[in-house]
């Protein structure tokens, strides 16, 4: 049969369609922390202004349109004449500020109007960038798999209807342009593996870490793939196991050394001896990444409490990361996480059936994305679980990290995904198992912003 | 060959329009009321007067139906129907005079009036509202015959000269303007607030569609390309 490629006009028209309808029927301030998130950029757009009038007079907005659009329960009054302004959220001022400026740019256009008009023409900057998402993995998809556009298209197709994917990718956030710039940063991957070590492939990688290394700590995963793809450069044939081995014990030795140390510590019971992070890690740990390192080392090695808290965390983390909406609290329910776990497990066995039986042979290019994307989607996993280090006192309250941190992984996720119903079937078959898996998404994602979001918020 | 171009050219846009009528087109659906209505409560004229506390459920209050028997003849008296908030002192949202000739013989009369829009929130004070009705020159032997019913409405009680009386409810139907598509996509409430293009129920039925629309034709072409 002659294959004809979808035309990228017509996905991304589907992908602007698909996502301004999230953003149109989810109601003002209902995504994650989206009032936090918005008063950075009102400020970012007036200027940078900080100081505690413009602060207040942005929150005193927020909150009388959050009660106009029953945001609290019946009853709950913002305090609109407290010296300081209502409390809207948590400050998302803690973030770097490249998401935020980005996002301030049209919005100071609007400052004189309505803050809801402010907010949606925030909302359609993160639309802007999941159309540049989706156009950037139709090209990633070109370069993987140049002869397989039913692959292609799939995984386009899944990526748009990923429903928390899209509800995310239209809110007021910087974990959009941490997405956008991840896949970016894949694409200069790819690149890379393919051709070599050439300049521009080389100029898009560090820019995409770097724009989502500004953005979010969470890009910091980034640099697993980055370093596994300038290793590939190095070396552009097949590596054999002992390589691995002694690449992967040198990077080990030589990061652990240069960022631990066993150090003597002075406590009131007297001196010991621990690892603890050296300074130029607390000093980056304190300014950046947050994790308080030398606490989350300790509560690691916690092992009885940990075991405890991991099940509800990976049932979390797995369904937000598919089908959670709002602050994480309008689920679709378990029929439909019950589906993608077994969506997800057919899709393993399909993967585990191919390394087994190595039914095609594919180029070194392709299979060193395969492992890429198996690396990129561990390390966002590894690093979404480490979230929850280190954990508080027993009977505090404890923050379980949600799936939209690993959304920076959903790319090469939906390859694993689309590649394991690609190989669980015979050749012949594989349309049908990949239809059925574009069916399964498109009723998902159907039911996710027609009955479930719709029901929650129009509908109660 | 010829069809099967009329049918791509020209069935989009036919559904566009159909899309466009259906959620501009509005009609009068009829909302919750008491169950019974099988007693004779009392005479309406210039002495006595009824009304009925209720909740207004939808967005668009457009009419009200009272089941009321106008005396033989063709007397000119008008029969008022007032409503307001159930707070004293604020001023009616709406009111309908009709004269007692108008009153329907058989079933109920509709007051209609221009809809009000209610926005349906638990902060609200304005969807617990009361219809009161007058006769204010119409003599005792005239009386318009009001029919009640034992209590069966959750959201309200009868009023006789502004009395509550709670074991009964008035014979009374809410109705409410909607858009033909609101049965089916809330799109009323969907644009209710939002600014500019959102706060127009159409661009909601108009995105479904087009959203649909472009899906379609990605599915169509991978199936006769890819698939």
């Amino acid at each position: 049969m002659q294959h004809r490629q979808v035309r990228p006009g017509l996905v991304l028209l589907l992908a602007f369609l698909h996502g301004l309808l999230y953003l149109a029927i989810v109601p003002p301030w209902q995504n994650f922390d989206e009032t936090g998130h918005f008063e950075y950029v009102r400020s970012m757009a007036l200027n940078g202004e900080q100081h505690a009038q413009a602060e207040r007079l942005t929150r005193h907005e927020i909150a009388d349109s959050m009660y106009r659009f029953r945001f609290w329960s019946a009853g709950v009054r913002p305090d609109l004449f407290s010296p300081e302004g209502p409390q809207v959220g948590i400050s998302q001022r803690v973030h770097p500020p490249m998401y935020y400026l980005l996002a301030a740019l049209p919005v100071r256009g609007t400052q004189y109007l309505s803050i809801e008009t402010q907010l949606y023409v925030a909302r359609l900057v993160s639309l802007g960038f999941y159309m540049l998402t989706v156009l950037v993995a139709w090209q990633l998809g070109r370069l993987v798999a140049p002869d397989q556009p039913l692959l292609q298209t799939t995984v386009l197709l899944l990526l748009i209807m990923t429903p928390a994917f899209a509800n995310m990718m239209t809110a007021v956030n910087n974990d959009v342009l941490v997405n956008f710039s991840m896949a970016c940063v894949l694409l200069g991957c790819v690149y890379l593996i393919r051709d070599g070590l050439r300049p521009w492939s080389l100029v898009l990688v560090a820019l995409s870490l770097i724009v989502a290394i500004g953005s979010k700590r969470t890009a910091v995963v980034g640099i697993v793939p980055v370093a596994l793809t300038l290793l590939w450069t190095v070396y552009r044939e097949s590596i054999r196991w002992h390589v691995w081995v002694t690449v992967i014990s040198v990077v080990l030795l030589v990061g652990g050394c240069g960022a631990f140390e066993y150090a003597p510590a002075v406590g009131s019971e007297g001196t010991w001896h621990l690892f603890q992070a050296r300074p130029w890690l607390v000093e980056l740990d304190q300014a950046y990444l947050r994790l308080q390192v030398d606490h989350v080392i300790q509560s690691l090695s916690d092992w009885e409490r940990s075991r405890q808290v991991y099940p509800s965390l990976i049932y979390i983390l797995f369904t937000s990361f598919w089908m959670h909406f709002g602050w994480g609290h309008v689920r679709m329910g378990t029929g439909w996480e019950r589906a993608m776990l077994g969506v997800v497990g057919v899709a393993t066995i399909g993967l585990v059936r191919q390394v087994l039986w190595r039914q095609q042979p594919l180029a070194l290019a392709q299979r060193r994305w395969i492992l890429l994307a198996v690396v990129t989607v561990a390390a966002a996993w590894v690093a979404a679980i480490m979230r929850l280090h280190p954990l508080p006192p027993p009977g505090t309250w404890m923050y379980i990290p949600r799936g939209r941190y690993m959304h920076l992984a959903l790319l090469p996720t939906l390859w694993l995904l689309v590649l394991g119903y690609n190989g669980l079937v015979p050749r012949r078959w594989r349309r049908y198992s990949l239809s059925v898996l574009v069916l399964f998404f498109m009723l998902l994602d159907l039911a996710a912003w027609a009955v479930t979001l719709i029901n929650f918020y129009y509908r109660s | 060959m010829r069809m099967r171009w009329l049918v791509w050219q020209v069935m989009p846009w036919l559904g566009l329009a159909v899309v466009l009528l259906i959620s501009t087109r509005t009609t009068t659906v009829v909302g919750a009321g008491p169950a019974q209505r099988n007693l004779v409560l009392g005479k309406l004229d210039q002495q006595h007067s009824f009304g009925q506390v209720f909740v207004a459920e939808q967005l668009y209050l457009s009419g009200i139906r009272v089941l009321l028997v106008p005396p033989p003849g063709e007397r000119d008296d008008l029969v008022t129907l007032r409503l307001g908030v159930v707070a004293a002192g604020l001023p009616d949202l709406a009111v309908v005079s009709l004269p007692v000739h108008a009153l329907a013989r058989q079933g109920m009369t509709t007051f209609a009036f221009e809809p009000l829009h209610l926005r349906m929130t638990p902060h609200s004070v304005t969807t617990t509202l009361q219809l009161t009705l007058e006769a204010p020159t119409l003599p005792p032997a005239y009386g318009i015959t009001v029919i009640a019913g034992a209590d069966s409405y959750a959201g309200g009680h009868l009023l006789v000269n502004g009395v509550a009386r709670t074991q009964f409810d008035l014979a009374f139907q809410l109705l409410y303007q909607q858009r033909w598509l609101d049965q089916v996509l809330p799109i009323s409430r969907l644009a209710e607030g939002r600014p500019g293009l959102l706060g127009w129920p159409p661009f909601y039925a108009l995105l479904v569609y087009g959203y649909l629309y472009v899906l379609g034709r990605i599915v169509m072409c991978c199936w006769y390309g890819l698939w």
